[in-house]
């Protein structure tokens, strides 16, 4: 009978762990990449959500919509809103207002910075910063895995060193980009870098068609294939070799501009437009 | 030719100026136009060069002005406001250039006749050493020689002139009389408002008297410059002496009344010049 | 008064050929003229000589003379030296008819979209000015209508901007629009900037004579048979389209309209005849040059606007300081 309630008694000591985390911990998240990661990380991070950001069902930007139940609270920046919800933990990207950061941390909230997105190593830093500040890092480690994997997937060396870059209305995607990655794990040979261009630049038409390059990728308008058309017509394009292999490709800018799982997306649609375009 | 003005008349708001105006210039004399403040001489003046419209007729040699062209009334009467913005950093040349304007097709330059005229003007106002001259650079005196020299230019018969002698020294504006007493003795037509009524007296053939109460008084020097009227309307005391040569006098000791080259004060007359409408 | 121009002619041509020769790409000389000529060349000089840098050094050349020309035509009509198009708040209507169509994605229906709505933000605009001026036609309340319209239409970008800091790619958009670029125009672009050039250029010679007689003031001009309403209405649709369309074309692009007139005065003199062509000269060898510098400075493009604010606002200041002593 003892045993039996010290029995008892260890178990109910052990039980409350599991139930506590779902008390005890609210993470707030103020980014469209948190919002990604914390659905990735499971149920039992789901639970513990009580806002999203405020752009995470806008597909312009959000790679998950409608995937967050309507009923939770859609929050920007670092707002008074959000003390209201009394989090535990906060999301929040570098570029945010760092005064709002202050009141956050003043309201005893643990305020995660997410900063570093240059890429597939940035992408497992982040989702393992994450797991760990709320308590899943195990399945952190899980989900990079499972991105390490893919990527080995994705890569190959269809690209065949050919140059490749990526041009938004002038601004180029150089070293230490997602794109950098992408392009580099399709075997591409990403342009601006190799020009000793770092980051995100700004560059001219007419340096871009005396690079000559022999892919171009360009972010989707409405229609990909009209993009691609349109760009084509721009001033001195046309003597690019992209432009004369039918190499200009246009991406969703959801995809183009990603910065989570589906950045192995892109090395995959490259890979695809490359071979159609070669056949 | 004859400058006609008949049953002229106009009002500001609610202020009637002056009204019932007739008056005729014949050629070859002068006609000043003497009131106090605000009684509307200026206005009186805009009216003949056809800057405003007045109630009432102007006519020049049996022709409306108001049914010319503005060209052709700019051929007819040339105007001297009372103010030329300082600012004009332009040549004495391009100045009296500008006389030559309404002669002038739109797009045509300036014509071998429209130098040589500018080059007569100039001799004729004794400035034709300072043609490259800046206007800036000019003295008063000297600069109303070359506003004359301007008006000149436009080879127009009637000449309307607003206080030109207002910012000018004694012996300036004595020469600046006496030329405009020439031009009229070779056939213009002068009118000028002029604010020192001893040389009104001494140059003008004949005077429009506005007092400011709506009623106008033309006539000789003799009927409008009398010394009783000037007292009434001025609040000064005037006296012809034996040559018949009218006189300021300036009592200092009450120091009631005010020096001749001042602004006369406000007249009893001149109720209606209050700015708060009486019924 | 002539040989100070044919030196800045003699600048143009040399910044022009300049302009053809350096760039990315390595083309020589001889490969630059042998394109002009119409002869036998690589592909890519081709394309980067005619298709990319004649192009944009003319229109370049075309912007910066009619931002001249509508500054020399401003400052004359308003008679004040620190008068612009920025100040009837023409360019300041189309930036932000350029920023709202931005941020509604209208820059998906086409190269033009944007460009046609910043000419109707101007043409807004100028209306709403015209309209004023019909109504009362005073010189400083038409300065303030202009001032107000800049202001409205700036809290408005400002709006879009804000909106914008959550979308971050269309808030780039619009700073890269408000700060202007000569980057990635074409032939189609010089088209209508020249058309517009010679419109300017066909209203500056109605005008000169009246902006002449304007400077001794409204009633002068009057009194020497310059219809004063006329005046004011192609003026201000001269200065309206000219700098509306320019903002449509390359972006917001200041200070050039409220310089350029002070130097060619220096140079010519205040005669609206000689200084209206000055200004056009001068403000094309200017933008020209500014056009040079921004793209051989780095790979990286700077934008037009900022180099002239740069260059333009200690030329102000000596203006300023000038006309401090000029004027009693």
């Amino acid at each position: 009978m003892k045993r039996l309630a010290v029995a008892l008694l260890w178990l109910s000591a052990c039980a409350r762990p599991s139930t506590e985390p779902s008390d005890t911990v609210r993470i707030a998240s103020v980014t469209i990449d948190s919002d990604a990661t914390l659905w990735a990380l499971g149920e039992a991070t789901r639970a513990q959500v009580v806002a999203v950001s405020a752009l995470v069902d806008d597909a312009r930007y959000s790679p998950i919509v409608d995937v967050w139940p309507a009923e939770l609270p859609r929050v920007t920046g670092t707002s008074e809103s959000l003390v209201a919800l009394r989090p535990t933990v906060a999301f929040v990207a570098e570029w945010s207002d760092p005064t709002g950061r202050s009141l956050l941390e003043q309201a005893g909230i643990d305020v995660v910075v997410l900063s570093g997105y240059g890429g597939f190593d940035d992408y497992k830093a982040r989702v393992r910063t994450i797991a760990r500040a709320v308590g899943a890092a195990e399945r952190g480690e899980a989900l990079v895995t499972a991105f390490e994997s893919d990527v080995a997937d994705a890569t190959s060396s269809v690209g065949r060193g050919k140059t490749i870059i990526s041009y938004s209305s002038g601004n180029v995607a150089a070293a230490g980009t997602t794109f950098a990655d992408e392009a580099e794990a399709a075997g591409f040979v990403n342009l601006a870098a190799r020009e000793g261009l770092e980051g995100h630049v700004q560059v001219s038409l007419e340096q871009l068609v005396a690079w000559q390059p022999d892919v171009i990728v360009v972010p989707c308008e409405a229609d990909c294939a009209a993009t691609e058309r349109a760009f084509a017509t721009q001033p001195g394009v046309a003597a690019t070799p992209a432009a004369k292999a039918g190499l200009i490709v246009a991406l969703d800018p959801v995809l183009l501009f990603a910065t989570g799982p589906r950045m192995v997306e892109v090395t995959r649609a490259l890979g695809v437009r490359l071979a159609e375009a070669t056949q | 030719m004859t400058l006609e003005v008949r049953a002229a008349a106009a009002r500001i708001g609610s202020r009637q100026l002056f009204e019932g105006l007739d008056v005729t210039a014949p050629q070859g004399t002068v006609t000043a136009v003497v009131g106090p403040n605000g009684a509307g001489k200026s206005t009186l003046l805009r009216g003949l060069c056809g800057l405003l419209a007045l109630d009432g007729t102007v006519r020049l040699c049996e022709v409306a002005l108001s049914s010319m062209s503005p060209r052709d009334r700019a051929r007819a009467v040339a105007y001297l406001p009372q103010q030329t913005p300082a600012a004009a950093a332009l040549t004495v040349r391009d100045v009296v250039m500008l006389g030559r304007l309404p002669h002038r097709s739109r797009l045509a330059g300036p014509s071998r006749t429209d130098r040589d005229q500018v080059q007569a003007s100039l001799a004729r106002v004794r400035m034709d050493g300072f043609a490259d001259r800046v206007l800036t650079t000019l003295s008063g005196g000297e600069r109303q020689r070359v506003m004359l020299a301007r008006m000149l230019a436009t080879e127009a018969q009637v000449m309307v002139l607003d206080e030109p002698t207002a910012a000018l020294d004694v012996r300036h504006a004595l020469d600046l009389l006496r030329t405009l007493r020439t031009l009229a003795a070779e056939g213009h037509i002068i009118v000028l408002a002029i604010h020192d009524l001893t040389l009104a007296d001494a140059f003008a053939d004949q005077v429009i008297c506005l007092p400011g109460d709506g009623t106008t008084v033309v006539g000789t020097t003799d009927d409008v410059l009398s010394p009783d009227r000037l007292r009434a309307v001025f609040g000064a005391e005037f006296a012809r002496d034996g040559h018949g040569t009218l006189q300021l006098r300036v009592d200092r000791g009450s120091g009631a009344k005010t020096d001749a080259c001042a602004s006369p004060s406000p007249e009893p007359a001149d109720s209606s010049a209050e700015p708060s409408p009486r019924p | 008064m002539i040989r100070p121009l044919l030196v800045v002619c003699a600048v143009l041509v040399i910044a022009l050929w300049t302009a053809l020769v350096v760039g990315p790409g390595d083309v020589g000389h001889a490969q630059v003229a042998a394109t002009l000529m119409g002869q036998e060349v690589p592909m890519v000089a081709h394309a980067l000589v005619w298709d990319l840098r004649l192009p944009r050094s003319l229109l370049a050349v075309t912007v910066g003379a009619s931002l001249g020309l509508a500054g020399a035509i401003a400052q004359g009509l308003f008679r004040n030296p620190l008068a612009e198009p920025g100040v009837l708040g023409v360019s300041a209507g189309a930036a932000m008819a350029g920023a709202v169509a931005l941020a509604a994605g209208l820059d998906a229906a086409g190269p033009w979209a944007i460009a046609f709505a910043a000419c109707a933000g101007a043409v807004g605009v100028l209306l709403v000015l015209m309209a004023w001026a019909r109504a009362d036609a005073r010189l400083s309340t038409l300065i303030l209508c202009g001032v107000a319209l800049a202001s409205v239409c700036g809290a408005i970008t400002t709006l879009v901007l804000s909106i914008g800091i959550e979308r971050w790619e269309v808030g780039i958009k619009v700073v890269r629009w408000l700060m202007g670029s000569f980057d990635g125009r074409s032939w189609s672009h010089l088209g209508v900037g020249a058309t517009t050039l010679l419109v300017g250029g066909a209203a500056s010679v109605w005008l000169r004579q009246d902006l002449d007689a304007l400077q001794l003031g409204p009633d002068t001009a009057a009194s020497l048979g310059a219809d004063l309403r006329k005046t004011w209405r192609v003026g201000i649709g001269a200065v309206g389209v000219l700098a509306g369309i320019c903002t449509a074309l390359t972006g917001v692009i200041g200070f050039v309209g409220l310089v350029v007139p002070h130097v060619a005065r220096g140079l010519v003199g205040s005669g609206h005849g000689r200084l209206l062509p000055a200004s056009a000269l001068l403000g094309g060898t200017l933008m020209l040059l500014v056009d040079l510098l921004t793209r051989t400075v780095t790979a990286v493009a700077l934008p037009p606007g900022v180099v002239t604010s740069l260059l333009g606002t200690p030329v102000f200041l000596l203006v300023l300081a000038r006309l401090r002593t000029e004027v009693t």
